[in-house]
């Protein structure tokens, strides 16, 4: 099996940012002429490093730390401007994973292709798009980019890819978006190319599906840090990856591991499960905070975008309740609306059964002091111009939860409810670790002594132990405090472990909605990619 | 994406004729919305003038008064400019006049769109090269820059950019009449003119041209750089890059196209700076345009030519932000 | 989220680089502030023949009335900087302010977009004329207020744009959901991450005044002869450039020098992340 001859090696290459995170642990990788190899792995576990430092270029600011990658007999890595231009115009090619935006958006189709293409003629790039499964009798030809759907658009990034006839191809997940049938297609096309251009194919893939149909070798980054070439049948189809999982419902899982696998449990988690467009409400009490039928709707370029599409929400005293979604799902948007930064188009809130306004300013003060929020991590959480201890103690003064002379006692005792030393106080935030950050934030939003704490996002820039003690700590508050917590997170775990509701948001609409320990069941959330 | 996609295949059923006639339809639309934008500025921006006119010390008849002449010949006069009459019907006479042509009467008494007849042309002929050699030179500059960042030209394109741009235009002129026409007499250093009024030759244009332009290239040659290199982070221009095109391909014809809207808004913007400094450059060399007209309106005190001038110009700025608001609508109008 | 606009303030750039940078423009302003210390002539008398070349007894020789040209420099950078200084600070502390609170309201915000989109109608120099000329007798006070009035609406929308994502940030948000006035919001949290912005906009709006102002007191709307000003030297020794190009040359020299070192200056101090205002 292995006497085609080697088009790529890659060995024992690692790549990482300096003084950062290991982008890619330390993987060796063979690829033959003629034959498909399939990268997998959870997300983060570098497939797209490292097909991208097959054709030489790195991630801003990151290094190699080790290995060498050799590509038709050159060292990519060592190879001057313009002999990797070369090989990049002429010998690889690379289709990354958001062909809509890679596409130029002001060139036509035929001009997309052609402009790579080794035959630019008409009939030539009419050919090729055929080839790549693409109707070129209703003018497609003609069209731009924005005009095409999800499917067009990677077709036609596939048919630049290959008009210029290369001896390397490397597709980041090529499949994803595609129905069914179009991916089969798909993998035969490749298949097929495979074998009579002699091409050396690897894609980076979560679709098990798609790995079997084609892959004839396999490369798990999740799992193995070595290769595994083994040749013959793909390996591991049978826990390969979450079924039933299309593009749009996945929801990224940030760790790295391989949870699920082994367990043959499939990962149906009832995100599609029929919509219960009114949320379950606490028993005979009356909600702490309740929305009714929100809408919310952007317009940029004149195109309106629903955020919100009547969606209800309630939380009980004291409950913790979670919203997820995927990304542009809508759920940072009714939290924001919840904490009176976004104006909704239609729709009302309660706080106590009172109508609450929909401004934060307009609120009264009790109303203010009661519901805190507790924002999206990286550096922007803190005021970088002031103190942790300035930070503390404005929200003390503004709502005179705190004597003036008390007031340095006071930030004291919330750094050490937070876990924090007191001298933190001295501080600003550029001298603090991202934990430590999104502590002091919490503390900010437990100084007025709220009643419900909105938290977005909270653990999303910190790295997993870290992220694990955030929650903990909110949790140990919840329950000291009598707090209410509403969590919005796309970490699906961290989720499952502190709250016992959870809202699942898709396209603005609230699809799900039920007992976390139902919707969200430990253990069987898999490593699911973007 | 998935708009895109509905779309996509609503222009595939229907038949292209109406699908062509639709989008021209709501070509026009979006061109008669940005055209009563520019014109409703245009309005703005006189009102505020007329209102700044009214609302200071002191008005035409004053102005223009001589020494000794008593208070009853000032209110004569200011009856026979009209400014007696009270400003809300002054203003609505004025601005409806305005699309007809007549710009009003100075304080001479003689109507202000006779005055600017002549010179106003030789103006528009000496900003209108200047704003062609600006576009073509910062283009060049800007690419040329572009094509390799951080490359010794770019930094020296950044450098010389940054000491162009802040020269005024009279300081660049006089270096170029010292150089050019007192030392070398390459080049006449005043403006002569034909019977027409018109400059003689065009190499009376050329001193004039370049002491408006070099400021201008500065600032539009670190606009082009920056919109290209806005455009560099660009997904589909780090993707062409990847495909290996040539970097003279990637920047004409993939980053380029993209940065038009910024780099017209940049010019436009250079079109009030451009007529602004050919007011003080035609004082300099003699050129007869809207300069000489404006400095003696200047030494006379004569509010209403230089509203009539500020008319002018203000729509020929407006004319440039259209043509830069329908590049902008064009390029966007090509994306998703 | 821009979190480069919210970088830790110590890791911008190399403070001496900076310092480089801003070195010259600073020792021209305080040179040109202090200058008339140190004329050697007067300023108002003839001291030798007109447009005389440089001589003993005037080192950059005469202008068109025989008057010390080294003199009449040293003497006349002093007001065209103090105003220009004046017209940038007020300029800059305005912007600032409604920066700040044009983010924070939609409706504020909208009216700072329409009004700079006609301030750009009106090129600076009519529109200097038309104040100066509205206004007689002010003299330079007029050109000050003209340049200022000028400046503003251009000078808000840099401002605010460098303002939105910090206004975007998590502790903005979180402070308004906490119930902060806008007032606190716009100038206690937000005001005091816009310092480089500020500093630049300092810089550039001093050039512009620079500019503004030079242009004036060359088209005569600002001071009036015999008053020493660069601007106004250039104008009235024109016509002897030939005899004695120092008159012309030295003023411009002046202004030129002190636009491109000022501006060489803000260049430095503009956050590395904006690139173009």
């Amino acid at each position: 099996m292995t006497d085609s001859p080697t088009a790529v090696h890659v060995t024992d290459l690692e790549i990482s940012i300096p003084g950062g995170p290991a982008l890619l642990a330390k993987t060796s990788l063979t690829l033959r002429r003629g034959r498909i190899t399939a990268l997998t792995g959870p997300s983060g576990s570098g497939k797209s490093t490292l097909l991208r430092a097959v054709i030489g270029d790195l991630p801003d600011g990151a290094r190699v730390a080790s290995g060498t990658v050799e590509v038709l007999g050159h060292d990519v890595l060592a190879l001057p401007a313009d002999r990797l231009r070369h090989l990049r115009r002429h010998r690889v090619a690379y289709v990354g994973q958001d062909p809509g935006s890679a596409l130029d958006p002001r060139m036509r189709v035929r001009r997309l292709v052609a402009e790579t293409a080794v035959d630019p003629s008409p009939q030539a790039v009419r050919d090729l798009l055929a080839e790549c499964r693409l109707p070129v009798g209703d003018g497609l030809p003609d069209r731009r980019p924005g005009a095409l759907s999800g499917g067009q658009q990677r077709r036609v990034a596939l048919a630049r890819a290959l008009a210029r006839r290369p001896d390397v191809l490397l597709l980041d997940e090529p499949t994803a978006g595609l129905d069914a049938t179009l991916r089969d297609e798909i993998a035969d096309l490749l298949r097929h190319l495979a074998t009579t251009r002699d091409l050396a194919i690897v894609l980076a893939c979560h679709d098990p599906e798609l790995v079997d149909h084609c892959a004839d070798d396999v490369v798990d980054l999740g799992t193995a840090a070595s290769v595994n070439t083994s040749g013959a049948a793909p390996v591991d189809t049978s826990g390969a990856a979450p079924v039933g999982m299309s593009e749009k419902t996945s929801v990224e899982v940030s760790e790295k591991t391989s949870v699920g696998r082994s367990e043959a449990a499939p990962a149906s988690i009832s995100v599609n499960a029929p919509a219960s467009a009114s949320p379950p409400r606490g028993d005979a009490t009356v909600p702490l905070l309740a929305a009714r039928d929100l809408a919310v709707t952007f317009t940029r370029h004149g195109r309106t975008h629903r955020a919100l599409d009547e969606v209800g929400f309630s939380v009980a005293p004291g409950s913790s309740t979670g919203i997820v979604g995927p990304s542009g799902s809508g759920k940072t948007t009714l939290l924001r609306v919840l904490a009176g930064l976004q104006h909704p188009d239609a729709g009302a809130l309660t706080l106590d059964g009172r109508p609450l306004h929909a401004g934060a300013r307009r609120r009264s003060r009790a109303q203010q002091r009661r519901i805190q929020l507790i924002p999206q991590n990286p550096l922007g959480a803190l005021n970088p111009a002031r103190t942790v201890g300035a930070t503390l103690a404005r929200p003390l003064r503004l709502h005179r939860t705190a004597a003036k002379a008390d007031v340095p006692d006071r930030v004291a005792e919330l750094l050490d409810h937070v876990g924090l030393p007191a001298d933190f106080a001295r501080r600003y935030p550029h001298e603090l670790s991202g934990g430590q950050r999104q502590r002091v934030s919490i503390a900010r939003a437990l100084a007025p002594g709220p009643d419900v704490l909105l938290c977005d996002e909270v653990t999303s820039a910190l790295d997993p132990g870290t992220a694990a003690a955030v929650m903990d700590l909110l949790t140990r508050l919840r329950t000291e405090r009598r707090l209410t917590l509403v969590v919005v997170s796309h970490e699906l775990r961290l989720v499952a472990a502190c709250t016992e509701t959870v809202h699942v948001l898709e396209a603005g609409r609230v699809t799900g909605s039920g007992p976390s320990r139902r919707l969200l069941p430990a253990g069987t959330l898999p490593p699911m990619a973007q | 994406m998935s708009e895109a996609a509905i779309e996509g295949a609503e222009a595939a059923a229907a038949p292209a004729a109406a699908s062509a006639l639709r989008r021209s339809l709501r070509a026009v639309g979006r061109t008669g919305v940005v055209l009563a934008k520019r014109a409703l500025m245009l309005a703005v921006l006189l009102a505020v003038v007329f209102a700044a006119i009214e609302l200071l010390p002191g008005d035409a008849a004053s102005a223009t008064s001589e020494r000794g002449e008593s208070a009853a010949d000032t209110a004569a006069r200011r009856r026979l400019l009209g400014l007696d009459r009270p400003v809300w019907e002054r203003f609505p006479d004025w601005m409806t006049a305005l699309p007809t042509g007549d710009l009003g009467t100075s304080a001479r008494g003689e109507h202000v769109t006779d005055l600017l007849a002549a010179p106003f042309p030789n103006t528009l002929l000496l900003g209108a090269t200047a704003f062609a050699v600006t576009l073509a030179a910062a283009l060049a500059l800007g690419c040329w820059a572009a094509l390799r960042p951080g490359g010794t030209a770019d930094r020296i394109v950044g450098f010389a950019s940054g000491i162009a741009l802040a020269l005024p235009e009279f300081v660049v002129s006089i270096g170029l009449l010292l150089v050019l026409s007192l030392w070398t007499g390459w080049l006449p250093a005043v403006t002569l003119t034909a019977p027409d009024g018109s400059p003689a030759s065009w190499t009376m244009l050329v001193m004039p041209v370049l002491a408006l332009t070099v400021p201008q290239i500065g600032w539009n040659a670190r606009i082009v750089r920056g919109a290209l290199a806005d455009q560099a982070a660009a997904p589909h221009v780090a993707a062409a890059r990847l495909d290996g095109l040539s970097p003279r391909r990637v920047l004409l014809r993939h980053a380029l196209p993209g940065a038009w809207p910024a780099i017209a808004t940049g010019a436009a913007t250079s079109t009030g700076m451009l007529l602004g400094g050919a007011v003080v450059v035609e004082t300099l060399f003699n050129y007869p345009g809207l300069g000489t007209v404006l400095s003696g309106a200047v030494a006379d005190r004569d509010t209403p030519v230089i509203a009539g001038v500020v008319a002018c110009t203000g729509a020929v700025i407006s004319l440039v932000l259209l043509c830069a608001d329908l590049v902008r609508a064009r390029t966007l109008g090509a994306r998703p | 989220m821009s979190s480069a606009a919210l970088a830790p303030p110590r890791s911008r750039r190399p403070r001496a680089r900076v310092l480089i940078a801003v070195a010259p423009g600073l020792l021209l302003t305080l040179l040109a502030l202090t200058g008339p210390l140190f004329a050697p002539r007067t300023v108002d008398s003839p001291v030798t023949a007109p447009y005389a070349p440089p001589g003993k007894d005037a080192l950059l020789g005469g202008d068109q009335l025989g008057r010390d040209v080294l003199s009449r420099m040293l003497h006349g950078g002093s007001a065209l900087i103090g105003s220009a200084l004046v017209v940038a600070v007020l300029v800059t502390a305005l912007a600032a302010v409604l920066g700040c609170f044009a983010v924070l309201t939609p409706v504020l915000g909208r009216l700072v977009e329409r009004s700079a989109d006609v301030a750009i109608l009106l090129p600076p120099v009519l529109g200097m004329m038309l104040i100066a000329l509205a206004w007689p007798g002010g003299g330079r006070l007029a050109v000050m207020a003209a340049a200022t009035v000028l400046g503003v609406p251009y000078a808000v929308r840099v401002v605010a744009s460098a303002a939105a994502p910090v206004a975007a940030s998590g502790f903005v948000e979180a402070a308004t959901a906490g119930g902060e006035r806008l007032w606190h919001l716009a100038l206690r949290e937000i005001l005091p991450n816009l310092r480089s912005t500020v500093l630049a906009l300092f810089g550039l709006r001093f050039v512009a005044a620079v500019y503004v102002i030079s242009m004036a007191g060359f088209l005569q709307l600002g001071p009036q002869p015999p008053a020493a000003d660069w601007a106004l030297m250039i104008r009235e020794n024109a016509p002897g450039a030939l005899l004695n190009p120092w008159a012309v040359v030295a003023p411009s020299i002046a202004i030129g020098l002190l636009a491109v070192s000022v501006n060489l200056a803000a260049d430095a101090l503009t956050p590395a992340a904006r690139r173009e205002p």
